[in-house]
């Protein structure tokens, strides 16, 4: 192939783009993606693998971002090809050795000097007796020359390999002559010293030599890979002239008769308006070159196009289908929207579907999968017809066409039988309007079998179930909570916080969960839920702490009781997860790191730090110390927001937080609320005796208004994003004001001033 | 006495005012292509920014079949200017250090031999090398003793490219044993059909800058001057044209402006070398001259000082041609 300007149009700038993505990958480096991430259409099941690396691709140039590997694509076939020619004469790791290696001088040495290769002590003696291995031997001598100016380097890391020479015409010349010296009656032989001549002349100083000799001594040929290979330099010689009209008509041809050859055909293949690609059709006569004419440019264009072109020339053409794989794949990715939440409603979801299919397609397909007798591959048409069909709710007519392909689909090709089960259960559920004991019925088998698949997928299986496996949990989950069965509803699709702030929901699943009694259907369900009760009890512990009921919150701390092997993001702790600073610290400067790594006498775990504020909540009730008990009361309020350090408090895998910056906004409300830790400190102020103790209430009340402008200001997004340098950071807050006038007399306006740069500031501006 | 009041003014000077502002920056470019070879615009424009420094890619290190390897290492159709300060720049792929096949001391050894053989070739000396490598937390380890056994075994000054995650996570992913850094002011989002500007978007920038403060490594700044089009059909990228303007597009008949910096494909044919067809889209992203001059300053104010050196990325004649060498000149203060 034309590898030295291949290399360098595959070469892409590096600091300019591949870094670009730097800033992001570490935020979102867990997202995982697949094709099957918005296809249920499984191309490998219908088209043969020659196709694979032109399969539709959203995000990259080839499927896979199968790699065009110039210099070794064809060492397999070359070591095959010589294997059947010299029979057992020479063993396949002596044909490695010699074919292969590229870089050991050793090798040179020993297949130039026939006596070296006889000799006993060479790691592969040859034995020239043989005519066929003396003939290989001829071709490696030939073929070593010209190797070190074709392949694109010899040894990486030498800079004298990269710079690239071209074959002399002296050695050209060689090259010729010794094809000249073999004669057309040893097929084999014929052929490779002539693919050597058509190589060094591609990469010599005359390039455009090829063309004409290729003209000229072809006919001879067989028409084997060798030949497409010469034929596709011929084309890249075109190619460089600027010749596209040829260059394109050749590259059909190696891509209709060289499945081997069509990823690097289509790479090298330029899209053409319909003008110029007429001027293409007619360099051929032959319909199979037509078609891939088409096929190549249906993968850059229309696929639509070029199927109705192919379909007109051939219908029994296989890149038809690989090209209706291609379209159906693309409206799959227009259509299929990934999420992890249920639909609106079902109707919503109908409407969104619909609107996006292009009509005159889909009637086109149709009229052409009733050609069963002249279509390669008419299961996949019906299979499309069905798939669409479903999108557009015509259900009755979609099963018709799933049963035709099922008939003609032959019961050994599993990959295929999977694939139309899989539109069945989409075409059975897509009619579910409640879930009864009938439904359930019908589809146990189905869905136990689906989501098996997902749960021992092995990465080698192209079949496309992903999708399609969300896709019907979303679905039936919709159609549980439109007939109000919200417990269901969450189980087969969670909604995480905002069910489960609901309390009443919480105690329903509960019940639920605790209960034995329940289909085979629902428990398909309830094995894949991904909370457990120590969860559920978790998480109504948190909800009831930020009611400030402190009795049931603890009552329910008790009950979330570690979990062996939990998926829980700290370590299944529960109740037994131990805050990392002091709960109960009041400090000037909020310093989460400050505290976690002070010294603590006290270690708090979720529930012995529940328990200790009831304790003093008790107090405060009773009226004693009630000044101290509820400052304290009123910190821990202030340490389980967002801005206090004990942030682990809230972690849990139903609310879905773990103690960074951007929080749900379900969980705002309660994570970001000063609400109760004023209500504490409103308490404490009211029963302040002292200057010192009403100083540090003023205070305290600033750190709140502070946090509320915070909240308003730079928690207001989805995502945290932060202040800014020059973004106001404080403002004359009230408890400044209060603080200033009434308490600067009092040791604690000291250690404030020396503290808070920002309260200096104020009472030096003030 | 007329020293003596000389002296008065430089002390006020330097008494009043930060000590590290108020000088003058060194400006130099990026050098990217894979043959080297200046047309007479480039050399005007070295000519007259009196630039003296270039850093120019070397090679990439990529991986193949589980070793690690050159690519595209640069090839020279003309000698490079011997006043030149030469640094060769190397970039190396982020999954070179994640095989663990690849042992980061024996590829020190291969990148410097490699460096050295081209100096050779081409009659070359450098004081400087910088390496350019997106690591990973999982590759940091192994790209930073790379970093050092270089510095070890060699003479020159190693400089490393800087991504404004690596500042703002510096505790995470660490920061490499270099003398300095090169922070990347550009690359702010990926290609996308979307709005945006993937190559500087102030309010990205802006989450990431203030982090500048707290970072131990000296940073010079490398900033944008290429643009690029991005070529869209149905709401996806189908490839990146480099060069290419908005003025290029504006004379282009077949171009719709729709939206600032978009454009629609009214009617089907070849341009820019590539096929477009009648309703694609294309998206030109570029930064202006008053974008660079923001940049420069918010990179001074945030980070508190003035950085030695401006670099710009990338010297191309199609770059140099969009700005006024006015502007590159008032990069050069720094107040």
């Amino acid at each position: 192939m034309k590898m030295k300007y291949l290399k360098n149009l595959l070469y892409v700038s590096s600091i300019s783009v591949v870094i670009g993505l730097g800033a992001y990958g570490y935020a979102c480096a867990d997202d995982y993606w697949s094709y099957a991430s918005t296809s249920s259409f499984t191309p490998e099941a219908f088209v043969d693998k020659s196709y694979k690396p032109m399969f539709f691709a959203p995000y990259e140039r080839f499927y896979n971002n199968s790699y065009i590997s110039n210099n070794d694509m064809f060492d397999q076939t070359v070591i095959e090809e010589w294997k059947v020619y010299l029979g057992n004469s020479v063993s396949e790791q002596a044909l490695n050795y010699y074919l292969l290696n590229k870089v050991d001088q050793h090798v040179n040495a020993s297949y130039t000097t026939t006596n070296v290769v006889e000799d006993r002590s060479a790691d592969f003696p040859l034995k020239l007796n043989n005519p066929k291995v003396k003939k290989f031997v001829q071709f490696l001598d030939l073929a070593k020359k010209i190797e070190p100016y074709t392949t694109s380097s010899f040894n990486y890391w030498s800079y004298e390999d990269h710079i690239s020479s071209l074959v002399p015409d002296s050695l050209v010349q060689l090259a010729e002559n010794e094809y000249l010296k073999t004669t057309s009656k040893d097929k084999f032989f014929y052929s490779r010293m002539w693919f050597q001549v058509l190589k060094a002349k591609f990469y010599s100083n005359n390039r455009h030599s090829v063309i004409s000799y290729f003209e000229e001594t072809s006919s001879k040929l067989e028409r084997n890979i060798l030949y497409y290979r010469g034929l596709s330099y011929v084309a890249g010689a075109y190619y460089q002239r600027g010749n596209y009209i040829m260059a394109n008509a050749l590259y059909a041809e190696a891509y209709d008769k060289a499945p081997q050859l069509r990823q690097v055909s289509t790479y090298n293949f330029r899209p053409m308006d319909e003008e110029n690609i007429e001027k293409v059709l007619s360099v051929t006569s032959d319909v199979g070159v037509k078609c891939a004419v088409w096929a190549m440019n249906g993968f850059y264009l229309d696929e639509f196009k070029s199927m109705k072109a192919i379909y007109a020339l051939d219908p029994g053409s296989p890149h038809l289908d690989y090209l209706l794989t291609r379209w159906v794949n693309k409206l799959e990715q227009k259509l299929n929207i990934p999420s992890e939440s249920r639909f609106s409603s079902k109707e919503a979801y109908y409407e969104e579907i619909k609107t996006n299919i292009d009509q005159e397609v889909y009637a086109w397909i149709k009229s052409v999968s009733s050609d069963n007798k002249r279509l390669h591959n008419p299961v996949m048409w019906k299979l499309a017809v069905a798939y669409i069909d479903i999108f557009q709710g015509d259900y009755g007519q979609a099963s018709i066409y799933l049963e035709e392909a099922n008939g003609l689909a032959t019961a050994s090709n599993k990959l295929l039988k999977d694939q139309i089960r899989l539109f069945e259960i989409i075409n059975k559920v897509s009619q579910v309007k409640d879930v009864n004991a009938k439904i359930e019925a019908e589809l146990l088998a189905d869905l136990t079998w689906l989501f098996a698949k997902s749960n021992k997928h092995s990465y080698d299986d192209p079949f496309r179930f992903d999708y399609a496996s969300n896709w019907v949990k979303r679905f039936i989950s919709t159609i549980y909570l439109e007939n109000y069965n919200p417990i269901m509803a969450e189980i087969v699709q969670s909604e995480g916080p905002s069910f489960y702030s609901d309390l009443k929901l919480s105690n329903q699943m509960e019940a639920y969960l605790k209960k034995t009694d329940r289909s085979a259907f629902e428990q398909l369900f309830v094995n894949d839920y991904k909370y457990n009760l120590s969860d559920i009890y978790e998480s109504r512990s948190i909800y009831l702490f930020y009611q400030d009921d402190l009795d049931a919150a603890i009552e329910e701390m008790k009950k979330a009781v570690p979990v062996k092997g939990s998926t829980y993001e700290g370590n299944g702790s529960y109740q037994s997860s131990i805050l990392l600073g002091n709960p109960f610290n009041g400090k000037i400067k909020d310093c989460n790191d400050c505290d976690h790594t002070a010294k603590q006498s006290v270690k708090y775990t979720k529930l012995s730090f529940l328990e200790k504020m009831k304790e003093m909540k008790d107090k405060v009730e009773r009226g004693e110390d009630i000044y101290n008990n509820a400052l304290l009361i009123g910190n821990a309020f202030y340490n389980t927001t967002h801005f206090g350090n004990a942030r682990v408090f809230y972690t849990n895998s139903i609310l879905n937080e773990y103690g960074g910056n951007s929080i749900l906004s379900v969980n705002k409300p309660l994570l970001l609320s000063m609400k109760l830790a004023k209500k504490y400190y409103d308490i404490a102020n009211s029963a302040a005796t002292t200057d010192e103790q009403k100083a540090k209430l003023a205070y305290f009340s600033a750190k709140l208004e502070r946090n509320e402008f915070y909240v308003e200001k730079y928690h207001n997004s989805d995502y945290y994003m932060g202040a800014w340098y020059n973004d106001v950071m404080f403002k004359k807050w009230k408890g400044f004001k209060v603080l200033k006038e009434k308490y600067n007399n009092t040791k604690f306006y000291k250690e404030v001033i020396n503290e808070c740069e920002y309260f200096e500031r104020y009472a030096r501006m003030y | 006495m007329k020293y003596l009041s000389l002296l008065i003014v430089i002390f006020v000077v330097l008494g009043c005012t930060d000590h590290n502002k108020n000088q003058q920056l060194k400006l130099s470019y990026y050098y990217w292509r894979t043959s080297y070879a200046l047309d007479s615009v480039e050399r005007k424009s070295l000519q007259d920014l009196s630039i003296d420094k270039m850093y120019m890619r070397y090679f990439d290190v990529v991986l193949k079949n589980h070793a690690a390897v050159p690519l595209s290492p640069i090839m020279f159709k003309e000698r490079v200017d011997s006043t030149m300060a030469l640094v060769p720049v190397v970039f190396i792929k982020n999954e070179v250090f994640l095989d663990s096949f690849v042992h980061p001391k024996k590829l020190a050894s291969q990148v410097a031999d490699f460096i050295i053989q081209i100096n050779i070739k081409q009659n070359l000396k450098i004081s400087e090398v910088q390496f350019d490598c997106d690591w990973s937390l999982s590759t940091k380890e192994r790209f930073f003793a790379f970093v050092e056994e270089i510095k070890k075994n060699q003479p020159w000054k190693v400089s490393a490219t800087i991504r404004l995650h690596q500042v703002k996570y510096a505790d995470k992913t660490g920061i490499p044993k270099v003398d300095n850094g090169v922070l990347m002011y550009y690359n702010m989002g990926s290609i996308a059909a979307d709005s945006l500007n993937s190559i500087y978007d102030r309010k990205i920038a802006r989450q990431y800058i203030s982090y500048l403060k707290d970072y131990s490594l000296p940073l010079n700044y490398a900033l944008p001057i290429y643009s690029w089009l991005i070529h869209i059909r149905e709401g996806h990228v189908v490839r990146l044209i480099s060069r290419v303007r908005k003025e290029d597009i504006n004379r282009n008949e077949s171009f719709k402006l729709i939206e600032e910096n978009r454009y629609l494909v009214a009617k089907e044919g070849e341009y820019f070398g590539q096929y477009f067809k009648q309703g694609d889209q294309v998206k030109v992203e570029q930064v202006t001259a008053q974008q660079l001059i923001e940049m420069k300053e918010d990179l001074i104010e945030s980070s508190g000082s003035c950085p030695e050196e401006i670099i710009l990325y990338d010297l191309n004649s199609k770059n140099i041609e969009s700005y006024e060498n006015e502007v590159f000149e008032e990069l050069t203060i720094c107040q």
